[in-house]
């Protein structure tokens, strides 16, 4: 049986349009098999914009194709303020979440910072590994 | 006996703003909030000078000062100590031959009844008259101008060497220190803890509307709510629960807004949910967070005068106010 992979997302300070098509990109291809838990950390956020919301929904969507789950980690007081002011706390938490005590694997925060391409190029973001 | 009233509002001086945000942030809406901004669809200051003519105290000078000035001048006050805008206020009172000079600092919300006061003030025979709530000093005084004409100095400086009298006030005192208290005053102005009365028909129990304003038949509505001068609740809008939404406001379709301030000329938009916080201008201070977010997207919260509503054509269209036009 194949076994699930945990991701975990450190969200930068500011999730605009950039960091959003970059989580994307990077989620992208990180998913090696079915059932992948992706673990969202928006604890650093301060500022996030309708980009990182929808960004946010796409990721939902991408891996609920696969069968997959979606769970909010850590949210600053300011994520939680937008993500209540337009009522997606309450979409993800209707999203199956997997067990607290899984093992979990951070991706670099780099990883979806607002950077450079270059930066980007350098391809600063962990393997996630199966748990 | 005649009587005139100076109020001073208080600036922030430049450079006085703390590094902090939220703090920023807060001074920024007091200073605003007393003389432009409206809280149940009249600014502080409109209703301190409304107040006074009741009383009938039909001559009111508002200078602006700053914020960190001592409202009263200590008995240990050095000399040289100018403050023009005071200053010039008064010696025009004191050639007018005005018999009393009230002195109010708008920094709090207060209900005091200045008739009382000054009957007080004459009946004890005292120069100066200062009012004192059970938690402090609150900004309001009375003082005889015969008491400051006869000083050499400066009048500030005459008025640290008057006996001063303590009048006690044991109503309702909002010192507005904290964002929230903005949104308490409001509150209680709704639920009629304080004299802050909505400006507006009340058209059903608990919901007050000012002129011009619309709220759609498919809107949910449960007071104490409040709906300035020219403000629209569109199609499916949950209102509830102290609510004020200030002049020139629209809250777009679907929004569920419930125990918030939101201020004159904000723009919510679709499908929001709007609890328990403040929105000015493209900010939202949420309350039990305590924490400010700035919005930079118009078709979430904006100022209501350059944000575009995508909705709004259709409602009219489906009321058929196109049509009649």
């Amino acid at each position: 049986m194949e076994r699930s992979s945990t991701i975990v997302v450190k969200l930068p300070e500011v999730f605009g349009a950039k960091a959003a098509r970059k989580l994307g990109r990077e989620l992208k291809s990180k998913f090696t098999n079915a059932n992948p838990h992706v673990v969202l950390d928006l604890s650093r956020v301060k500022k996030i914009d309708s980009k990182g919301l929808e960004a946010l929904l796409s990721c939902m969507e991408e891996v609920a194709k696969q069968d997959g789950a979606v769970q909010f980690g850590r949210v600053s007081p300011e994520a939680a303020t937008m993500l209540e002011l337009t009522r997606m706390d309450r979409l993800f938490d209707k999203f199956p979440s997997f067990p607290v005590e899984a093992p979990a694997f951070t991706l670099a925060p780099e990883a979806v910072a607002e950077e450079s391409q270059t930066t980007e190029a350098k391809g600063s973001v962990q393997v996630p590994v199966a748990a | 006996m005649r009587i005139a009233a100076i109020i001073s509002l208080p600036t922030q001086q430049n450079g006085e703003a703390s590094s902090d945000d939220a703090r920023l942030q807060t001074t920024s809406l007091s200073t605003r909030s007393y003389a432009s901004l409206e809280i149940l669809g009249q600014t502080l200051l409109d209703r301190l000078i409304c107040n006074l003519k009741d009383f009938g105290i039909q001559d009111c000078t508002v200078i602006s000062e700053d914020a960190n000035r001592p409202f009263l001048p200590s008995r240990t006050a050095p000399d040289g100590v100018l403050v023009s805008g005071w200053e010039n206020a008064v010696a025009s009172y004191v050639l007018q031959g005005v018999d009393y000079l009230l002195l109010v600092r708008l920094k709090t919300y207060n209900d005091i009844d200045y008739g009382d006061m000054i009957r007080f003030h004459t009946e004890t025979k005292s120069a100066l008259t200062q009012a004192h709530a059970s938690d402090g000093l609150i900004d309001v005084a009375v003082v005889n101008t015969s008491s400051l004409a006869a000083a050499d100095a400066s009048y500030w400086q005459a008025l640290s060497g008057l006996q001063q009298r303590r009048y006690a006030f044991r109503g309702y005192v909002n010192r507005l220190s904290e964002l929230s208290d903005f949104h308490r005053l409001a509150n209680d102005g709704l639920y009629g803890r304080c004299n802050l009365a909505p400006i507006g028909e009340q058209t059903r129990e608990w919901v007050w509307r000012a002129q011009g304003s619309e709220i759609d038949d498919s809107a949910v509505v449960t007071g104490p709510v409040f709906i300035g001068t020219g403000s629209r609740i569109a199609a499916c809008c949950t209102i509830s629960g102290g609510v004020a939404v200030e002049r020139n406001c629209e809250v777009d379709c679907g929004t569920v807004v419930q125990d918030s301030w939101i201020t004159q000329n904000t723009y919510l938009g679709v499908a929001l949910d709007v609890r328990r916080s403040i929105v000015t201008g493209n900010q939202l201070f949420k309350l039990d967070r305590n924490v400010a977010i700035s919005i930079d997207d118009d078709h979430l919260i904006a100022n209501a005068l350059k944000s575009v509503s995508y909705f709004s054509g259709l409602s009219n269209f489906l009321r058929g106010t196109e049509r009649a036009a």
